[in-house]
């Protein structure tokens, strides 16, 4: 049956009802190991292909004023080696198994993963476990990838056009709270970072309980737990792992100094001490002797404490930068992730621009031209997040004019609420957009890590859509109301930098 | 002691359930799985559309994707026509309005996309025929409403202003139009001025000629089968109907000459976004591209243990990342390495660059080297092989460049058979590093280190389209226009303070010049006789003798109020605003007047460098045209003059006058040589003879040259 003339309306809205069991349901298993490391499996062998990641519960939002940017430059070291894995051979045991690799930061956490054949998983494990282990950091390491991560900085922020309109938004749409500075940090900070910084962080942060394991792909499941269990359960926690890295790491006498006198240690004046820590004996056996009652306790990961709730008067400011056309960035402070409020946000910055039809970009951007581009989007953190409109001004617009039209199409929605239809087509698109994700292996891997991490939730993986479906048009015009109200925002105008002479 | 050891294993293991693990052991793989590829067979419709169809069920997806194979052809004038084109194809359809259009697109959460060479579309399987109807009126009559051409022109007009701060764009701009240069498509950028050219009808027309079905493929992947296929097919394909068929033209790259350096000023720049870069005759499928692949794997390709990525980011951290690439191409391909680095690594970058990309060229690469990359390239292949679009792409690879079928079921085969002799072979043929283009966008303050990498040692500035532009010194402090005008006109006579000036004013009232040049071209001898006098009179008269025939070819007259001009049968007396600009002072030298004249602005716009001598450059904008004039900084006379203006049909006009051999007559300081460039054609005119008189006398200034015709003729005779 063709509909030649195909009317909205009711008939329209009655022939297309979510059916979300149309997609295939992610079947996964989850489990904890002893030392808190929690493990996430999936399985699919439509493709020998298997992604193994690992998720730290650590980002910019744990490191310290003067310290900004050191969970990003961490990751970076990450790679440098391990006891076993000698400097820049990391990417090459990946590689060498037709692999890939790589890691990324954000404030809330760190997110490493490694593609490879199916027939490679221990492999991956090995590696991953290794770097929860007893990661190496040396000098030269730490002086190279300073430079790269600057490097990096400049290449993403300073010297892109616009690039630095996160970092000017965050910076002032948070007062107290870490979100207020973005993952990548300041290059004096990143210049401060002493050898201290590395033990602390690593001791603090890198630790089994803080760290979910999730696996997709062409395996076994038996064999990968197997596997796990060889290269994972045995990692110790607590003080315990501390002293099996200072016996990796530090020297004998530097580890006498610091375990002299400790109740859980044996003798280390003891005759055989010395050849003891310097020869051959396996850690595990060097703490079995001399560390018989090492606690295995985890250590509480400290996290920020700050409750900062929304703006309460508007923030403006004026950016000047390497552009020709102005921008306008408006941020409005949201919720933390797990609020119920969640959905609606999401929807609302649809309903502005995702698609050709939408508010922005149907108005602001085609009809009056205003704008080159127009976006809005959500950026939900564990913490309270926020959510931009963001827009590039058509030449010769003046950016006032340009925010005017953008707050225009704000309000309209907060004064009249969406028609059933246009409530119809966000529904529609979100069930796309949920039925079409998680469609390669690496996505569904992480997907799986960020429900738990994050929601505590994994099955949200198959029944997110649901909460999606639960929001109605009354809640998009209050969420509107509530968060996308002019003293919860922080406005930048993007101006192009007056150059000397012409 | 075999025994023992076996006792000892089964010892530790009852010992504890966690087995002690030797850590410093890398696991060893499990055996290779297979990899599976099925590149399945094309379907042709009746009106020649090409169709690719791959299932996959996993979601209820599908998608169709629409790609135009029509041959690559140069716009010329209307460079970027098929840019707006393709933006314009999802404007809406004569039956669908562009907001009706996108609404039903988004009310089903599909996703529809267009550019140059077709669109995209892919919804959930059970909205696809209404995605496919909308796809259909795409097909048949796509709008072009005049409203949405003018809206996407206007964006197109801010996304190239844009472009100035967007180093990534300007850096491909330029490359592309110094590897395949001015006349071949891939040297073509749209420009404001291409863009300026581009109407509605060149969309249209644009769109019937190329936008065929007999020259396309239609790549559907999803949730379907065989017989959905053919039954749309039908409903919503097949009634395209057939366009011409188009043939390609063949295109030459211009051959690279030396290590060139390009250079794009991007003030406020903190890093130099660099590719060092030169065209490759490498056809899709070749042979050799395999080869290429890996070679390129061990350069610069994405890996971190990459030579590039090691050299310059893992060991000196000049950089986030750098890389390299081989791009084939039905026309012509491209290679390419590069990336971003902070400014005062930029040239140190270079070297290094410039080194791997010849030590890949002359040494053969290590043998654990090779075995990585072959590691990496096929675990990367059998990767890919999660996503159907690759299968898709694999089959139409093999459809569009006659690739023998089992070309990529065979891949690994060949991969593996690869050898580190064949890879120099292939480095040396198609690698030129001593030919290569090193392209640079970033802050002037490094320009100037990078001239050590050009063969002949002059860095060529380009702006951010690709266009060459000359870089200007700033003038030194109290130095301006005026005082470059004024010292000129000292100069011109040979005075130097008030009095004598005072004293040559006085004997110097009128300057009469006869000047000849040879038109070999033409076989022809010019003569001009010019005259000037205070303080506005001009007179010119040219004279030409050729095979043709010999005449008086141009006079003009002003004897100070009233005056005209003669070429050929037509006299113009001059009137309105011509007399009115003709009334101004311009003897011995107009520039004198320039600052109280209202009409006209001055701006010293710097210090040029043209083959090795500097000179000042100053804008003159008047009200008909725009003059730039260049002064030799060292002897301060006027060494060039371009005239910018217009034609009675409103064309752009230019006209480049050089002089040369200044030399004393009478007391004054003038050229013996005038080369007039008119258009592209060249006239170097001698002084023959030059009379400086106290008194303004000569009757031409009225139009009456009967005089200076017999001193002519007497020339011509002579």
């Amino acid at each position: 049956m063709k509909i030649k003339s195909w009317l909205f309306g009711v008939a329209g809205l009655l022939s297309i009802t979510v059916s979300a069991q149309e997609r295939q349901k992610v079947e996964y298993l989850e489990y904890d190991l002893d030392n808190g490391i929690h493990v996430i499996l999936h399985e699919d062998h439509s493709t020998p292909i298997v992604a193994v990641t690992m998720m730290y519960k650590v980002g910019s939002k744990n490191e310290k004023v003067g310290r900004t940017g050191f969970a990003h430059f961490f990751e970076h070291l990450m790679f440098e080696g391990t006891t076993n894995i000698d400097r820049h051979t990391y990417d090459k045991f990946v590689e060498g198994a037709g692999g890939a690799l790589n890691a990324n930061t954000s404030q809330d956490r760190t997110f490493y993963y490694e593609l490879l054949p199916s027939n490679q998983l221990e492999l991956g494990l090995w590696l991953e476990s290794e770097r929860l282990l007893h990661a190496k950091v040396e000098n030269i390491g730490i002086e190279t990838q300073r430079e790269v991560v600057k490097e990096e900085k400049r290449q993403r922020m300073d010297n892109q056009p616009y690039g630095s309109f996160m970092y000017e938004i965050f910076r002032r749409a948070y007062k107290e709270h870490p979100y207020r500075w973005v993952p990548i940090g300041s290059m004096e900070d990143l210049d401060a970072a002493e050898e201290a910084d590395y033990v602390n962080f690593y001791r603090t942060f890198y630790v089994p309980h803080n760290v979910t394991l999730s696996i997709a792909g062409d395996i076994d499941v038996a064999q990968a737990k197997k596997w796990i269990n060889l290269y994972f359960a045995s990692i110790p926690n607590g003080e315990k792992l501390n002293i099996y890295r200072d016996r990796e790491f530090l020297s004998a006498t530097a580890f006498n100094k610091k375990y002299e006198g400790q109740v859980a240690a044996k003798v280390l004046t003891s005759a055989n001490f010395d050849s003891d820590f310097s020869g051959d004996m396996s850690t595990e056996d060097f703490i079995k002797k001399y560390f018989p009652k090492a606690s295995e306790k985890p250590i509480a990961v400290p996290r920020p404490t700050i409750k900062e709730g929304l703006l309460k008067e508007e923030i403006r400011d004026t950016i000047y930068d390497n552009i020709q056309l102005p921008a306008v960035a408006i941020a409005y402070r949201t919720p933390e992730l797990n609020h119920k409020d969640k959905y609606a946000v999401d929807m609302l910055t649809m309903l502005l621009a995702q698609g050709n039809s939408s508010r922005l970009v149907k108005n602001v951007v085609e009809k009056e031209q205003k704008a080159v581009m127009a976006v809005s989007f959500p950026f939900p953190l564990e913490g309270p997040g926020i959510a931009i409109n963001l827009a590039i001004a058509n030449m010769g617009v003046d950016p006032a004019d340009l925010e005017k039209s953008i707050d225009a199409q704000v309000k309209l929605i907060q004064t009249e609420l969406i028609s059933d239809q246009e409530l119809q087509k966000l529904r529609n698109m979100i069930e796309s957009d949920f039925v079409s994700s998680n469609s390669t292996m690496a996505g569904i891997a992480e997907s799986l890590a960020d429900y738990y991490v994050y929601q505590g939730d994994t099955d949200l993986i198959n029944t997110e859509l649901d909460r999606y479906m639960a929001v109605t048009k009354e809640d998009i015009k209050r969420v509107a109301n509530a968060y996308f109200n002019s003293n919860n925002r922080v406005v930048l105008y993007y101006l192009p930098k007056p150059t000397e002479g012409n | 002691m075999k025994k023992l050891l076996l006792i000892l294993t089964i010892i530790s293991l009852s010992s504890s359930v966690i087995a002690q693990l030797d850590r410093s052991v890398v696991p060893t793989a499990q055996p290779n799985p297979e990899i599976k590829i099925e590149i399945p067979e094309s379907m042709t419709f009746s009106n020649g559309l090409e169709v690719i169809m791959v299932e996959n069920h996993k979601q209820p997806v599908v998608s169709f994707q629409l790609f135009v194979d029509y041959p690559e052809e140069m716009q010329g004038e209307l460079a970027g026509v098929n840019s707006i084109f393709g933006e314009l194809l999802s404007a809406g359809t004569q039956r669908t309005p562009k907001d009706q259009f996108d609404e039903q697109i988004d009310y089903i959460g599909a996703t529809f996309s267009t550019n140059s060479r077709g669109f995209y579309a892919s919804s959930l399987k059970k909205h696809t025929s209404k995605l496919l109807t909308l796809v259909n009126e795409v097909l048949m009559s796509p709008a072009f409403p005049q409203e949405d051409f003018d809206r996407v022109v206007s964006q197109y007009e801010s996304s190239l202003a844009a472009t100035a701060s967007d180093a990534g764009t300007i850096s491909s701009n330029v490359s592309s139009v110094v590897n395949y240069g001015a006349n071949h498509p891939y040297g073509e950028v749209m420009t404001d001025v291409t863009l300026a050219n581009i109407s509605l009808d060149d969309v249209k027309a644009f769109h019937k000629k190329y936008f065929v079905p007999n020259h396309a493929y239609l790549v559907i992947v999803g949730d379907i089968t065989k017989d959905d296929v053919k039954r749309y097919a039908s409903e919503y394909f097949e009634t395209w109907p057939k366009g011409e068929e188009l043939t390609a033209a063949d295109y030459a790259v211009p051959p690279a000459k030396g290590n060139n350096v390009y250079f794009v000023n991007k003030p406020g720049a903190v890093q130099s976004v660099i590719n060092i870069t030169h065209s490759v005759k490498l056809t899709p499928g070749h042979e050799d591209e395999i080869k290429l692949n890996l070679l390129n794997q061990v350069l610069g390709g994405g890996s971190f243990s990459a030579r590039l990525m090691s050299n310059l980011r893992e060991d000196k951290a000049y950089t986030y990342g750098c890389y390299s690439n081989f791009n084939s191409d039905k026309l012509i391909g491209s290679f390419s390495a590069g990336g971003s680095f902070r400014n005062e690594v930029s040239d140190s970058a270079i070297v290094q660059i410039l080194a791997e990309i010849a030590r890949i060229a002359d040494e053969e690469v290590l043998d654990n080297e090779l075995d990585l990359v072959k590691k990496s390239i096929t675990g990367a292949f059998a990767r890919s092989l999660e996503k159907p679009e690759t299968i898709a792409r694999f089959a139409l690879n093999t459809i569009r460049y006659n690739l023998p079928a089992d070309y990529y079921a065979t891949y690994l085969q060949k991969l593996e058979r690869i050898t580190k002799q064949d890879l120099i072979l292939v480095a040396s043929e198609y690698l030129s590093p001593k030919n290569i283009n090193i392209v640079v966008v970033g802050n002037e303050d490094i320009a100037e280190k990078l001239a050590v990498f050009d063969t002949d040692g002059k860095i060529t500035y380009k702006n951010y389209y690709g266009q060459d532009v000359e870089r200007l010194k700033e003038v030194e402090s109290g130095v301006t226009a005026e005082s470059i005008f004024n010292n000129y006109y000292m100069k011109t006579m040979m005075a130097t303070n008030e009095a004598e000036l005072a004293d040559k004013v006085k004997a110097a009232k009128q300057i009469e010049t006869i000047s000849k040049a040879e038109l070999k071209a033409y076989s022809a001898t010019i003569y001009m006789y010019s005259a000037e006098a205070e303080t506005n009179k001009t007179a010119a008269y040219v004279f030409m003798e050729s095979p043709m025939g010999s005449g008086a070819q141009q006079k003009e007259w002003f004897d100070g109020t009233l005056g005209g001009n003669v070429a050929g049968p037509i006299v113009n007396m001059y009137e309105g605003e011509e007399l009115e600009d003709k009334k101004k002072p311009n003897f011995p030298v107009k520039q004198i007047y320039y600052k109280d004249d209202a009409d006209v602005t001055v701006d010293l716009m710097g210090i040029a460098n043209i083959d090795d001598v500097e000179y000042y450059k100053i804008k003159i904008t008047g009200k008909e045209a725009t003059i730039i004039e260049f002064y030799d900084v060292k002897s301060g006379m006027l060494m060039i003059s371009e005239t910018y203006g217009t034609n009675e049909n409103d064309e752009p006009t230019t006209a480049i006058i050089k002089f040369d051999n200044y030399e004393e007559n009478s007391g004054l300081y003038l050229p013996k040589n005038t080369t007039i460039n008119n258009e592209g054609l060249l006239i170097e005119f001698e002084v023959v003879s030059r009379k400086i008189s106290k008194k303004v006398k000569s009757k031409a200034f009225s139009g009456n040259f009967k005089k200076v015709e017999k001193v002519i003729g007497k020339l011509m005779k002579g």
